[in-house]
């Protein structure tokens, strides 16, 4: 201390009122009296408060217990308020435009692609089978009165060249147009799944879950830049799910569910590491906290993982859980069933019929059953605890 | 831009895409969310960052806003879901949470300029009793500075944790017993504060 420096008592320099406040807390009887407090609050009804100013001001004990409660109470509410920083609404609004424009861009960069394809599609279509009555452009004739007949709309009188002809023209064109699309749509699902299954079997294959704390958007926008920008060895590595909260007011973590190597996982952590070094920490695990937090999240992203990755049009109700699967084919029953809503507000997917703790999305580790080795990470991104 | 609107409108308009509207609920709501999680963390940074995630996260949820209620008591509910969280999570870690509104009279305080006895008066016992708050169980530190540090009632109170009125009720005067005994043992820190300073010198 230097020297000069004023040093002031406390116990002196504290009014008369400060002290009494502090030192008269504890003379009072701290058994709780409910309707004391509620006095103190303002919460009784009229009627009750009257009867107690009545019992109060014949009971000194109590007297005295009323005045320790509002000398603790002022104490509280006497404590400062301070003003956050006025640039914080500057910088949400900013950071939430972002967000913004960067949904837009996606949702438009998906729209012109659809409609790209949806051209191309037609194009291609017009190109080989013909959308007009067949009869007037497949069957050749030179019958005038057929082609006026056709121009009317009506069908021609087939020659019996191209009653011949017919089958040869006709037949494999419907039949790629109408038949073949659908068993492919209807495979599309099954084939993802499919692939999905073999590469979360392979034994090199890491589940790797990121599990982060801090919602910042910049934290969120680097992380998801990181794991994007990552270099893959198969393009179906680090496809990504992004799970949130259900409840308006949770707090669970924000969940990425990402599958890879060994190799690739290192690189991962590494760079999670460089991008956020003073609060990342990996367990060879899935830890019971997350468990439970991943068995009750009803809202699902899908994102596609990095570039290459060309297998990210989920089919909503498997993908999370075939990017969290244990190696057993039993659990897959008590698994989530449901189907993906957009939402127009957010650029969150509600998955529909919440699973409850009750009902785990996530099966847990059965009695008496061995599986092969789970290999699941967890990387923890949190705001790290000042020391 | 100045835009008095009321809140159902603000809402309203936000939930239609107008990110101003949100600038002004967040202007509105901001130094006093920021107070109050404050008082609950103990530390500016935790607060700051909180506070934050507090906004963000209203704004993204802001869909499954219904307006069954105040849009205040609304976000007040998440700012106070995620201060719990956020403690329960730094002292699961074995942390003790760090303090940065701390006890300005520090012997070992080498600032040559004195501060106002007034001043320091004030600030000290300000000191004292965040100690004590911060002494105090989680359930009982929360539902005591939302009653006597915002001046919620009991009702809100219990909207906001989502607890019955009863429940408010023991756990305000158990907070209060609670706070006294803590105060108590602070105070003498104070004394004994002032007889090391007395050697020093």
């Amino acid at each position: 201390m230097k020297a000069g420096r004023s040093t002031p008592c406390i116990a002196d320099s504290m009014s008369q009122e400060s002290r009494e406040a502090m030192t008269q807390l504890h003379h009072a009887d701290p058994e709780p009296d409910p309707d004391l407090h509620a006095f103190v609050d303002d919460e009784l009804s009229d009627e009750d408060r009257f009867r107690l100013e009545h019992t109060i001001s014949n009971d000194s004990d109590r007297l005295s217990e009323l005045r320790a409660i509002v000398r603790a109470k002022n104490l509280v509410a006497g404590l400062p308020r301070f003003a956050a920083s006025p640039e914080l609404s500057t910088t949400l609004v900013k950071a939430i435009r972002r967000r913004r424009l960067r949904l837009w861009s996606a949702t438009i960069l998906s729209v012109g692609s659809l409609a790209a394809a949806s051209i191309l599609f037609l194009f291609l279509r017009m190109s080989v089978v013909p959308l007009s009555e067949p009869t007037a452009t497949v069957v050749p004739t030179t019958d005038s009165d057929s082609v006026v007949g056709a121009n009317n709309r009506t069908l021609p009188t087939p020659s019996p060249e191209s009653i011949a002809l017919q089958p040869a023209l006709h037949t494999p064109q419907l039949a790629s147009r109408d038949e073949a699309p659908a068993p492919a749509r209807a495979k599309a699902p099954d084939s993802d799944r499919e692939r999905l299954r073999r590469l979360l079997d392979r034994g090199a294959t890491r589940q790797v879950t990121v599990a982060v704390e801090d919602l910042s958007p910049a934290t969120l926008e680097a992380l998801d830049s990181t794991i994007r920008n990552g270099n893959y060895r198969e393009p179906e590595h680090a496809r990504l799910s992004r799970v949130s909260s259900p409840s308006p007011v949770g707090v669970e973590d924000i969940v990425y569910a990402l599958v890879m190597d060994e190799v690739e996982l290192g690189h991962l952590r590494r760079r999670i590491e460089r991008v956020h070094p003073r609060s990342t920490s990996v367990d060879e695990v899935l830890s019971d906290e997350v468990r439970a937090s991943v068995a009750s999240v009803g809202d699902i992203q899908f994102r596609k993982g990095t570039p290459r990755a060309s297998l990210m049009e989920q089919p909503s109700s498997a993908a999370f859980e075939s990017a969290l699967r244990r190696r057993s084919e039993n659990v897959s029953k008590d698994r989530f069933q449901g189907t993906g809503v957009a939402s127009p507000f957010n650029d969150q997917v509600t998955v529909s019929g919440p699973p409850t703790l009750d009902k785990p999305r996530l099966a847990l580790p059965q009695a008496g059953k061995t599986d092969p080795p789970l290999a699941v990470y967890l990387i923890r991104i949190c705001r790290k605890p000042q020391k | 831009m100045t835009r008095t609107l009321d809140e159902e409108s603000l809402v309203a308009a936000c939930r239609s895409g107008d990110t101003e509207a949100f600038g002004i609920l967040v202007n509105r709501y901001q130094d006093r969310l920021y107070s109050t999680i404050l008082r609950l963390t103990g530390n500016r940074d935790d607060a700051n960052e909180l506070l934050q995630e507090t906004f963000m996260r209203a704004y993204l949820k802001l869909g499954r806003f219904r307006g069954g209620s105040q849009f205040f008591t609304w976000i007040y509910r998440i700012a106070v879901n995620l201060t719990i969280s956020h403690r329960r999570r730094v002292l699961g870690k074995g942390h003790q949470p760090h303090q940065t509104i701390e006890l300005r009279f520090d012997p070992t305080d080498d600032s040559s300029q004195p501060l106002p006895l007034d001043l320091m008066e004030k600030e000290e016992v300000h000191a004292l009793v965040q100690r004590a708050l911060d002494a105090l169980q989680s359930d009982h530190r929360t539902v005591l500075v939302l009653k006597e540090f915002d001046g919620l009632r009991y009702e809100e109170i219990a909207e906001i944790l989502n607890i019955p009125i009863g429940t408010v009720r023991s756990r305000l005067y158990r907070a209060r017993a609670e706070l006294r005994l803590h105060l108590e043992r602070l105070f003498p820190e104070v004394q004994t504060v002032q007889v090391a300073r007395s050697h020093q010198e």
